[in-house]
């Protein structure tokens, strides 16, 4: 099997699974693989290159484990009634800190590791030379 | 009627008319009326590309939700889209770029036909963007009589007419030439008044801090970043807006406006930037008009729609009022100017193609369909307004769950077959349309929360992959030059080995 028939699989396997979420109503059940979701299409957009560089392979690694890891630590901020707490993250309270102050940016630095490895995406994945 | 407010609102009409005669004078041929004759830089298209997916439903409808709701929707919503940005930018810049060098690519239903060597599968495209514009026209035609109308002190159908005029006057000359250069003025102007807006709406509650202690005091779950929408709903709205937006059709087809791959560059970080940046118009003027209600310090509201306007008269000096109610008009207008020139494509190009018919002098055409659409859909919004606020609710879902397994998925994956593509698409209309439709008469299969755009969204993506699986060749193979671009070449045949140096 072609690695883009691998990874759409994958997203077929991962869209099932939030499919379920959503019949169940379970929050978790939809966002957790759909973090991985977003990793399996950066892999399918940077195309063939991925097979042969690391930096584009770790990119689209890298964006969906970050993501889990923000959403863990909102996670943990939002345990035990997140709206009352008395310490106050650059006036919000920290689950809202947690999203507006990371997990917000996080989307513009996916989109500035676009510009930073522009060069890398536009190479001709078929050939390598520049597309 | 404030003098400052309508002068500063009438100067912002004069000049895009002016820059609808600009780009009327040049608009010579079809390919410029659809796709700007392929000569936009980065800054022109990715400025166009946030200020018509920020629309008058964003600003309005967001601001009114975070006044009754909190951040749920910023959360879910807003925060998802700059991320959307760079996905599609990933997915879809490079190759339809590529895509567009093939020939005459002006609209997702000649990439579609392109792809599966289907007229079918461009006639279900154009068929689904057409049901897709009448939603969003009739919206923004709802939104602009209400703008209108409390400026100039007309009645809301007066007020909509005049908007709609002004939008004619500029889209039947200039299409899209004339749509996206507006685009950029009116995203530069979102782009300042939101600032401005976001520092009056803290100055008014007092800093973020005071602001936050008051809702604690008060309601607490509009401090969190959920507020009060039931959790699931958050992910859905983050599948559906982040993943969903790159099928778009007002954002997909300015991919093919551009005139160079470098100008790909910076694209998504300006597009997510600027929608972000806007989005701070939204919380800041939401989480203050909720802080001074809870304070008592609001006037009552007949409804949190009217958040928006009402902080701004009553909150913000005259000529901050001018330039947000201006940025408003903006957010409605470059969302209508695409959708116009989206439609007229659906009418003149897709439909009679699918059919096997070329439209003659089509530039002509062109223009005919846009003065008609814009007659129809300002007809059709101010006498069946309940039909276009339903159309309106699933125009994005409908966008998701139809264009994207076909178009986006397709344009990844070799795999995907045209037995697929029509089946997701078609079931993308038909299920969001039964589900939304059953949801307002109080049938609701689905449990509390789910947003149906997402839901339907998931199953067309299963269903696309899994119809691909299970017709993969039986169909046309895809060409080797498209070959190549689905698996992120240039779309260049191969050097035979022996042929080179």
């Amino acid at each position: 099997m072609r690695s883009t028939d691998r990874l759409v699989t994958l997203l077929l396997v991962l869209v099932t699974i939030m499919l379920v979420g959503m019949l169940t109503a379970s929050w978790r059940v939809v966002l957790y693989p759909y973090l991985i979701v977003i990793g399996v299409i950066i892999l399918l957009g940077v195309g063939a290159r991925r097979r042969k560089d690391a930096v584009l392979l770790g990119y689209g690694i890298a964006v969906p484990v970050v993501y889990i890891a923000l959403y863990i630590w909102l996670e943990t901020a939002m345990a035990d009634d997140p709206g009352s707490s008395s310490d106050l993250v650059l006036g919000l309270v920290p689950a809202t800190a947690v999203y507006f102050l990371a997990i917000w940016p996080f989307g513009l630095l996916v989109a500035a590791c676009y510009a930073f490895f522009h060069r890398r995406i536009m190479t001709d994945a078929t050939t390598g030379a520049d597309s | 009627m404030n003098l400052t407010i309508v002068s500063i609102v009438a100067a912002y009409l004069v000049v895009v008319l002016l820059i609808g005669l600009w780009a009327t004078g040049r608009t010579k041929t079809s390919g410029d009326f659809y796709i700007a004759g392929r000569s936009l830089g980065v800054v022109v298209m990715a400025v166009a590309v946030f200020s018509s997916i920020q629309s008058g439903f964003g600003v309005v409808g967001g601001t009114s939700t975070v006044t009754a709701g909190g951040y749920g929707f910023v959360s879910g919503v807003m925060i998802a889209t700059p991320l959307g940005f760079a996905l599609t930018w990933l997915m879809l810049g490079k190759r339809m770029m590529n895509v567009g060098d093939v020939g005459e690519m002006y609209t997702v239903g000649d990439v579609a036909e392109l792809r599966y060597k289907s007229p079918v599968a461009r006639g279900v495209m154009g068929l689904t963007v057409a049901l897709g514009v009448l939603g969003y026209l009739g919206t923004q035609v709802l939104a602009m009589g209400i703008v209108v109308a409390a400026i100039f002190e007309v009645s809301t159908t007066t007020g909509a007419i005049i908007g709609m005029a002004v939008l004619g006057l500029y889209v039947v000359g200039g299409g899209i030439l004339a749509g996206v250069y507006t685009d950029l003025f009116q995203g530069v102007l979102m782009l300042v008044v939101s600032f401005v807006a976001f520092y009056y709406a803290l100055e008014s509650g007092g800093g973020i801090a005071s602001m936050t202690r008051t809702l604690q005091a008060e309601a607490p779950d509009l401090a969190t970043p959920f507020g009060l929408s039931p959790w699931v709903t958050i992910p859905c709205w983050i599948f559906l807006f982040s993943l969903g937006g790159s099928a778009q059709p007002h954002g997909l087809t300015k991919f093919l406006m551009l005139k160079e791959r470098g100008s790909l560059r910076w694209g998504p970080l300006i597009s997510g930037t600027g929608y972000a940046i806007t989005t701070l118009m939204v919380v800041g003027i939401g989480s203050a008009v909720s802080v001074l209600t809870l304070r008592g310090e609001f006037p009552a509201m007949d409804s949190p729609d009217e958040s928006f306007t009402q902080y701004l008269t009553d909150f913000t000096p005259p000529v901050v009022a001018g330039l947000v109610i201006a940025g408003l008009l903006a957010a409605i207008m470059s969302t209508g100017s695409s959708f116009l020139t989206l439609g007229a494509a659906s009418a003149v190009r897709d439909i009679p193609r699918a059919f096997n018919i070329t439209v003659r002098r089509e530039l002509l055409w062109s223009r005919v369909a846009v003065a008609v659409l814009l007659v129809l859909s300002t007809a059709f919004a101010l006498y069946i307004g309940n039909v276009v606020a339903l159309l309106g609710t699933f125009g994005w879902g409908t966008f998701a769950a139809s264009l994207f397994p076909a178009l986006v998925l397709g344009m990844l994956w070799q795999g995907g077959t045209k037995e697929a593509a029509i089946s997701s698409a078609l079931i993308g209309i038909v299920l969001n349309f039964v589900l939304e439709v059953g949801g307002k008469y109080g049938w609701t299969p689905l449990p509390e929360g789910v947003v149906v755009g997402a839901f339907v969204f998931a199953i067309t993506l299963i269903v696309y992959i899994g119809v691909s699986m299970a017709t993969r060749g039986r169909g046309a193979e895809v060409d080797p030059h498209l070959a190549s671009v689905i698996e992120g070449g240039s779309g260049q045949a191969p050097v035979p080995a022996s042929q080179t140096v």
